[in-house]
């Protein structure tokens, strides 16, 4: 369980990164290098 | 001056070898372990694996340790042992989603950059399931990516069991190498306690600070389970420090004795992979080619690194107009800049940035160490080298291959030597062979990827944020030494070393900033995400190809050995190698280099004022 106050949505401002935009989007981010890892695997069998 | 490095360098390499007996003897299944172990075996044991099964079940579990990792690190707050002190009341908060994404794929990755600090941003839970979990499981990948590479080399038909291979590393290599030099770490007075940090009352009143009612503020000093992070820090080749100023904080590195213990801890098994890699082959010959290959480059490393970080004092330093004073009878006499400092400076070269107490070669020594073996653990500032000095960690980074991270920077060197051998095939006009397989189109572009990703992911960023206000505004000085700590920054994230260089404002901290000490960084998310994802594809596309290619051999019919087959256990062959490196590693990086420490150095203005 994420902490009630950590997960509160903050006014948009310099100092605080919106944690309904950035979770996901940098958890996306690293899935998708997995991605594309996984199919450099498939590419080398094709050299 | 030259005693520390000389001691650690022969301990290291007189070690090296019977460890690297040890190592062969596990990763080749001779040992009978204890029943329940043996039990344990054969259930992770899932088969022989074909390498894209191997590198699969590699990837898989990666993957599951970066949700593992992220899911640890976000729920920070609520996990428990988040300690509670004067400092931080509510305990560590939350870290910025971007810094948390950039410091799973560091210790994933085995890279280790951090862009937090450590006593300041993560509490005990997160410093003990995360930071050391991931420490010794990313420090096994490396081991069972060349055990896989050796294995198709000598022309198994399969690669192992990535599974199994992990837990041997782990069980019979990692733990109790780290329990014995963690004993003797906390005999040399490293801290191992789950206390929070202590809090002191300073002889002078209100050094700290008052607070609002006008009482002094105590000084709060920073503790924690440091001895059990510390040795696989280095024995992972891992380097991230548990406190921000890494092994050059007191607790992190109590001692010249420890600071002795933590550069032999780095070196050992990088070098007895290599011992490992002759005795696994049955090629001790062809090894011993290239552990005297990669030892040559690495002395020359911590040459240079002494030579030019013990000459002179630091340049901006000198650069200072020194007190002047009056003499009778005479013209006004202005002194040296160094004649005010508290330590005499003649004979010491560059103190700025080191812990005096390992002595004056030591902060070069291990600036060499760590970088020639991509640990990334670092004992003095790598910023306040001397310019020149500078280069040698640079140098190790960029060649990735002068020993290099466990594992991983010994397959580099078997991409060099590819390429060397396919360079001296197309001089004599035969067929390139190595180990009795001959080396074609397939291998050689298999080979060509590993090795040209590491100077795209350093370049390319580097050219990118240089050229953007994201590095101008980062960087702690401006100029030549502005670039340079760019340059190293992505050098550092795509050799999966993880030192810093310093000088360059990377850090959100908190999400919430207010919890912070210090400002966040302005760019901090371009930093965070740029080295996250560098970290990842340097880390695994130099794994995957060369298991492919690898294997690729294991499947070609041995030819037979005659007059005209190029030897691979002369010295001949040595320079070979030596040659390709050191030319193929100055066209790709020697222009940056150029642009960075060498442009400062012969700068009318060091240090970029």
């Amino acid at each position: 369980v994420i902490c009630h106050t950590e997960l509160r949505i903050f006014v948009a401002g310099d100092s605080v990164m919106d944690l309904f935009i950035w979770l996901p989007v940098t958890v996306v981010l690293g899935l998708a290098a997995f991605g594309i890892l996984f199919a450099f695997i498939t590419g080398c069998d094709k050299v | 001056m030259w005693l520390l490095p000389i001691l650690i360098v022969a301990v290291s390499v007189g070690l090296s070898i019977p460890v690297g007996r040890y190592l062969a003897w596990i990763n080749d299944g001779k040992y009978s372990p204890p029943k329940p172990l043996r039990w344990i075996e054969r259930q992770l044991n899932t088969g022989p694996q074909t390498w894209k099964q191997y590198v699969f079940s590699l990837m898989l579990f990666n993957m599951i340790m970066f949700l593992f990792g992220y899911t640890v690190l976000a729920l920070q707050p609520s996990l428990p042992l988040n300690q509670h002190d004067s400092a931080f009341p509510e305990g560590k908060g939350m870290l910025a989603p971007t810094t948390i994404f950039n410091t799973v794929s560091s210790f994933l990755t085995n890279t280790n950059l951090q862009h937090y600090s450590g006593e300041q941003h993560l509490s005990y839970f997160s410093q003990l399931l995360f930071i050391v979990w991931n420490m010794f499981v990313s420090g096994a990948v490396g081991f069972c990516a060349l055990a896989a590479v050796i294995r198709g080399l000598r022309g198994d038909l399969h690669m192992g069991n990535y599974y199994l291979d992990m837990w041997r590393v782990v069980v019979y290599v990692f733990i109790p190498f780290c329990i014995v030099t963690g004993i003797l770490l906390i005999a040399c007075g490293m801290p191992m306690t789950l206390e929070p940090a202590a809090e002191a009352t300073t002889i002078e009143n209100g050094a700290m600070g008052k607070n609002d009612d006008g009482t002094p503020k105590p000084q709060v000093i920073a503790r924690g389970p440091v001895a059990a992070i510390l040795p696989i820090k280095h024995f992972g080749t891992n380097g991230g420090g548990f406190f921000g100023a890494n092994s050059a904080h007191p607790f992190e590195n109590p001692s010249a004795w420890t600071n002795f213990i933590e550069c032999v801890s780095i070196l050992l098994f990088p070098l007895s992979l290599v011992v490992m890699f002759g005795r696994m082959l049955k090629a001790e010959r062809h090894a011993a080619v290239i552990y005297t290959v990669m030892m040559l480059m690495f002395l020359g490393m911590i040459g240079w690194a002494v030579y030019h970080d013990t000459a002179k004092p630091n340049p901006a330093l000198l650069a200072q107009k020194g007190q002047t004073v009056k003499v009778h009878g005479a013209e006004d006499k202005t002194l040296s800049p160094l004649v005010d400092l508290p330590v005499d400076q003649n004979g010491l070269g560059n103190l700025e940035g080191k812990e005096l107490r390992f002595g004056p070669s030591a902060g070069a020594t291990f600036s060499a160490v760590t970088t020639a073996v991509t640990c990334g653990s670092v004992n003095c500032m790598h910023d306040s080298m001397n310019p020149l000095a500078g280069i040698t960690p640079m140098t190790g980074m960029m060649l990735n291959c002068v020993f290099g991270g466990k594992g991983v920077g010994l397959i580099n060197l078997l991409i060099y030597l590819v390429v060397g051998v396919f360079l001296a095939g197309l001089m004599v006009g035969r067929t390139p062979e190595y180990l009795g397989k001959k080396v074609e189109a397939r291998e050689m572009k298999l080979a060509m990827l590993a090795l040209l990703i590491h100077p795209i992911m350093v370049l390319g960023p580097t050219g990118l944020f240089a050229a953007l206000e994201w590095s101008k505004a980062s960087e702690g000085n401006p100029s030549a030494h502005g670039f340079s700590e760019v340059l190293y920054e992505f050098s550092s994230a795509s050799a999966n070393n993880g030192s810093e260089f310093g000088g360059l404002n990377t850090t959100w901290g908190f999400n919430e900033s207010k919890k912070n000490l210090s400002t966040p960084a302005p760019f901090s998310r371009e930093w965070d995400i740029a080295t996250g994802l560098v970290m990842l594809f340097s880390r695994f596309i130099p794994i995957i190809a060369p298991i492919a290619l690898a294997a690729s051999l294991a499947a070609k019919k041995k030819t037979p050995f005659t007059s005209g087959t190029m030897r691979t256990d002369t010295i001949t062959f040595g320079f070979v190698l030596l040659g390709t490196i050191l030319l193929v590693g100055a066209l790709l990086f020697l222009p940056a280099i150029a642009l960075g420490p060498v442009a400062e150095h012969y700068g009318p203005m060091p240090f970029g004022r």
